[in-house]
């Protein structure tokens, strides 16, 4: 071959060849079984597609060599994604992850999630996050033993599947944040704003359709599977992470305008009451801050524009068979519930109580307590 | 709730972005070299939703048809195409109506703006890939 792609492949068929071995010959616990065998297929036929390049008699000529450079770039990203997450993840799954991933799996039970759950591992450093290509979710090592954040999971259960339901869930929601934008634009033309109030109109719209609609889609489905477990977590994570509520990054919409979006959706499948409490809650929250929202807020975030998402992401979550929260009906939603019930009512006695019924959990999944 | 999980789907779209483009440009290319057949009606079909999606939202035209098309792809290419932009829709145009069309050979022009896009989906999930590492 003599091309410069020829060793790095060599170099990555070796990487794939170790990955396979490592994944065939691991004994996991039995809840991370299913996934050792899944990753353990990629790798195995991530190995015959790299042999395949290397056998193709095209691979050195210069017309084709962008191409598979291409090939060879996004495999080894893969070879580094399986290293890095589910085969670290699974060479050390010890007892925490074990509750971990079966709480993730009864979550996904009463709520109808529609794919095989991803298994949970308790060794992140960045808050709950979900590795999408490696069906793995990652949480700080605390959250075995604390449930007040569980309802983040739904979250990041919802990433996955907003990323496998992108016609169904974000495509609807992206066509409304633009329609809403097309419109804005227009008027804010017609009636003369300044260029860089125009500018700024464009710069909205196209934060929302990057990052930020994914992380609406997200809490929308993770209030509506849980209904008022999520709202708390959002507040309490606010409370806890937010430097400035009505702050808005590239990666993430201001807080302000997360929490408006889980009213919103809180509005359509609670009662007025729970809406009005968490609102009550947040005002009394953004007055302690001393936190004054911006002008630019209302047209970065309008408040019928997140009604319309709301509705929308209800309609689509319905469609794909997802069951809101139900009382009675979901233990892990009722838990949930009642975790945050008594969190408020009886804070300094909350922490017996979450220990008490975190051992109930372990014994009831037929784990040590 | 980190930035990690919207990387993380950012790359994912990305990644597949680039993938199914690389994966038509080697079929088109190896079609034209051993002069055996290319792609077949339903991946041709499904390129020309794929480019008529690009167009759509570099065109701001409201509902965009076909796959979401991932922010950061389509910033590239406004940074890339800039004042010229219009003609860059025309040349999606026509490589969505030839591939729409009737099954044929596929023109230089066509495979040309397919390697552009194509670099430009690697180039967004190589940077995705690497944020989400912080290199």
């Amino acid at each position: 071959m003599g091309h410069v792609l020829e060793p790095l492949l060599h170099d990555l068929a070796e990487r794939f060849r170790f990955l396979e071995e490592e994944l065939g010959r691991m004994t996991v616990p039995p809840e991370a079984e299913a996934s050792r065998k899944r990753i353990h297929q990629i790798a195995a036929r991530a190995k015959k597609r790299v042999d395949a390049v290397l056998a193709d008699p095209d691979v050195s000529r210069p017309d084709f060599a962008k191409n598979f450079y291409h090939t060879y770039k996004r495999l080894s990203e893969l070879a580094q994604a399986i290293d890095e997450g589910p085969l670290f993840a699974l060479s050390r799954f010890r007892a925490e992850d074990r509750f971990l991933t079966h709480v993730v799996g009864e979550a996904c039970r009463e709520f109808h999630y529609p794919d095989e759950p991803p298994i949970c591992a308790a060794m992140s450093s960045q808050y709950y996050c979900a590795m999408m290509e490696m069906n793995l979710i990652l949480v700080p090592h605390g959250e075995a033993t604390h449930l007040l954040g569980w309802a983040d999971l739904y979250h990041e259960l919802a990433h996955f599947l907003v990323s496998r339901k992108e016609s169904t869930i974000l495509k609807p929601l992206m066509d409304l944040v633009e329609g809403h934008f097309a419109k804005a634009i227009d008027e804010a033309t017609r009636l003369g704003w300044s260029p860089d109030a125009i500018e700024e109109l464009r710069l909205f719209r196209s934060l929302w359709l990057g990052d930020w609609i994914v992380e609406f889609a997200c809490d929308l489905l993770a209030t509506f599977a849980t209904r008022l477990s999520f709202a708390w977590c959002n507040l309490r994570l606010c409370a806890r992470m937010s430097t400035d509520v009505f702050g808005t990054v590239r990666s993430h919409p201001a807080d302000a305008a997360r929490t408006r979006a889980i009213l919103e959706m809180l509005a359509l499948v609670s009662d007025g009451k729970d809406q009005e409490f968490v609102e009550d809650r947040w005002m009394e929250l953004v007055s302690t801050i001393g936190a004054v929202e911006p002008q630019s807020f209302e047209i970065a975030y309008p408040r019928p524009l997140l009604r319309d998402l709301a509705k929308q992401a209800k309609q689509s979550f319905e469609t794909l068979g997802l069951k809101s929260y139900t009382s009675k009906e979901d233990h892990l939603g009722d838990l949930l519930h009642e975790a945050w019930k008594h969190f408020q009512s009886h804070p300094e006695s909350y922490a017996d109580w979450e220990r008490t019924k975190i051992g109930e959990l372990r014994a009831k999944f037929g784990l040590e307590a | 709730m980190s930035d990690i999980s919207a990387l993380s789907h950012e790359y994912q779209t990305s990644a597949k972005l680039a993938e199914e483009l690389n994966e038509a440009i080697l079929i088109l290319k190896k079609a034209r070299l051993h002069r055996r057949s290319g792609l077949n009606q339903e991946q041709r079909h499904r390129l020309a939703n794929t480019l008529g999606a690009v167009r759509s939202r570099l065109a701001n035209e409201g509902k965009a048809p076909g796959e979401v098309v991932p922010q950061e792809v389509v910033e590239r290419l406004v940074g890339k195409h800039g004042s010229k932009m219009a003609y860059f829709l025309e040349d999606l145009t026509a490589a969505t109506e030839s591939l729409s069309g009737q099954p044929g050979p596929i023109n230089d022009a066509v495979i040309t703006l397919l390697d552009e896009l194509c670099d430009v989906a690697d180039q967004t999930a190589s940077s995705m890939f690497r944020r989400l590492r912080r290199r």
